[in-house]
């Protein structure tokens, strides 16, 4: 087998960007695709009369959404195949760079790496089965399947060893991780030499809320203030705000020239 | 942010100011300012706003249909989860600027980053932009707090 030459690395480098932008840019154009064939098949009914509430009630119900996704994946198949077909030629290229370099076994073992990186176009009938949250994220990038095989694996060990559900366990990871994020930004506070510092609880205004979160919601209080005040699920509002999968979020209100109570 | 210091006016006549304390004060004057446009940045988004103070463009029409059955607002927000808009903090900082993003992944494994920057491109909703309305608010304000500080002291 000949060395690899730094014009072919460069070359293969070059190819494998083009393939990589190509791959993302088929990937939006796919979602967009779907969306719009959402839309359209939404317009419809909203034609027929339906109103916002009832498309909402209508796409709730599983077998509803059985029908809209069996549509979908009808005229989805044969975009698929269209986008597949520009990779095509991308792969064949970089088949010609490499073919002195590597035999035939170790290209197939390049090109399947590449392969998993294009995971999401060949899984998207499966997403599309899955719930309307995963369908969400699947508008934002194309490492979803890995990642949500990885994750599930760890939160099953994890039940297991904590004796929760799964359901519960994706709420610890989850609230925990808030937690995290609240705690750096608090210790960012921590250094500014700010006196009597307050905190401004903030966030989304719908109809999830808790009422512990709608009561306090674009309230301003001291951080000894928030303190006294428990979610009554896991401690202060200062530390966890609502508690569990609570969205909310205490940011410092920044003192402004006409205060006085600074040090 | 960093040339907001050029507009400010230091009278020299008769008042001498220790270096040592200008440099102070601008790091204590930038550190609020980091502290303004992370809750800057979150009413923005909870307004529905993008990094120009501009309504973000309505969600399509399934979207809409799939938040309201959730029970979420319809107005954009940034937020399904809020996993991404609750990981936005001060990422780093040194003496003369400070970063600000969101980190981590959600509880499904997306990286936050990506979505982000995903939702920036694709929906054209963008919140960490270096906007020139952003950059005015938070020059003012650095320049503000530097006044006062530097008053104070």
């Amino acid at each position: 087998m000949e060395l690899v030459r730094v014009d072919d690395l460069k070359a293969l480098a070059k190819t494998s960007d083009k393939l990589f932008t190509n791959a993302d840019t088929n990937t939006v154009k796919l979602f967009n695709y779907i969306e719009k064939l959402l839309e359209n098949e939404l317009i419809a009914m909203q034609n027929k009369g339906f109103t916002q509430k009832q498309l909402a009630q209508y796409i709730g119900r599983a077998d509803n959404w059985k029908k809209i996704q069996d549509k979908i994946n009808l005229s989805t198949n044969g975009f698929l195949k269209n986008l597949f077909s520009k990779y095509k030629s991308q792969i064949d290229e970089l088949k010609n760079i490499y073919k002195v370099d590597f035999n035939e076994a170790d290209l197939e073992k390049l090109f399947d790496e590449m392969q998993k990186s294009f995971r999401v176009a060949t899984d998207v009938n499966k997403l599309l089965s899955a719930n309307s949250l995963q369908l969400e994220l699947l508008q934002f990038g194309n490492v979803s399947m890995t990642f949500y095989t990885q994750i599930d694996t760890l939160i099953s060990g994890m039940k297991d060893s904590f004796n929760k559900t799964f359901g519960q366990m994706k709420t610890i990871l989850r609230t925990s991780q808030k937690a995290t994020f609240n705690q750096i930004r608090q210790e960012y506070y921590k250094k500014l030499n700010i006196f009597d510092k307050k905190y401004i609880y903030i966030g989304p205004n719908d109809s999830l809320p808790r009422p512990f979160c709608n009561k306090y919601l674009n309230q301003i209080k001291s951080e000894s203030e928030w303190r006294k005040l428990s979610n009554g699920q896991i401690g202060s509002a200062f530390d966890m705000q609502g508690g569990y999968n609570c969205r909310h979020m205490l940011l410092l209100v920044p003192p402004q020239k006409e205060d006085k109570n600074d040090k | 942010m960093t040339n907001s210091l050029m507009s400010i006016n230091v009278t020299t006549s008769g008042v001498l100011f220790d270096p040592k304390k200008i440099e102070k004060a601008i790091n204590e004057a930038l550190m609020n300012a980091g502290a303004f446009l992370l809750t800057e940045l979150v009413m923005l988004a909870n307004q529905g706003k993008n990094a120009d103070n501009q309504p973000l463009q309505p969600y399509s029409l399934w979207y809409q249909a799939i938040r309201q059955m959730k029970g979420l607002n319809l107005t954009p927000n940034f937020q399904f989860t809020s996993s991404m808009l609750n990981s936005l903090t001060i990422l780093s900082k040194n003496d003369k600027s400070f970063t600000i993003g969101v980190a981590g992944v959600d509880v499904n494994g997306m990286s936050n980053a990506l979505k982000l920057e995903k939702t920036q491109r694709i929906k054209n909703y963008y919140l960490l932009r270096a906007t020139n309305y952003l950059a005015k608010k938070t020059a003012d304000y650095f320049q503000s707090q530097l006044i006062d500080i530097l008053n104070r002291s």
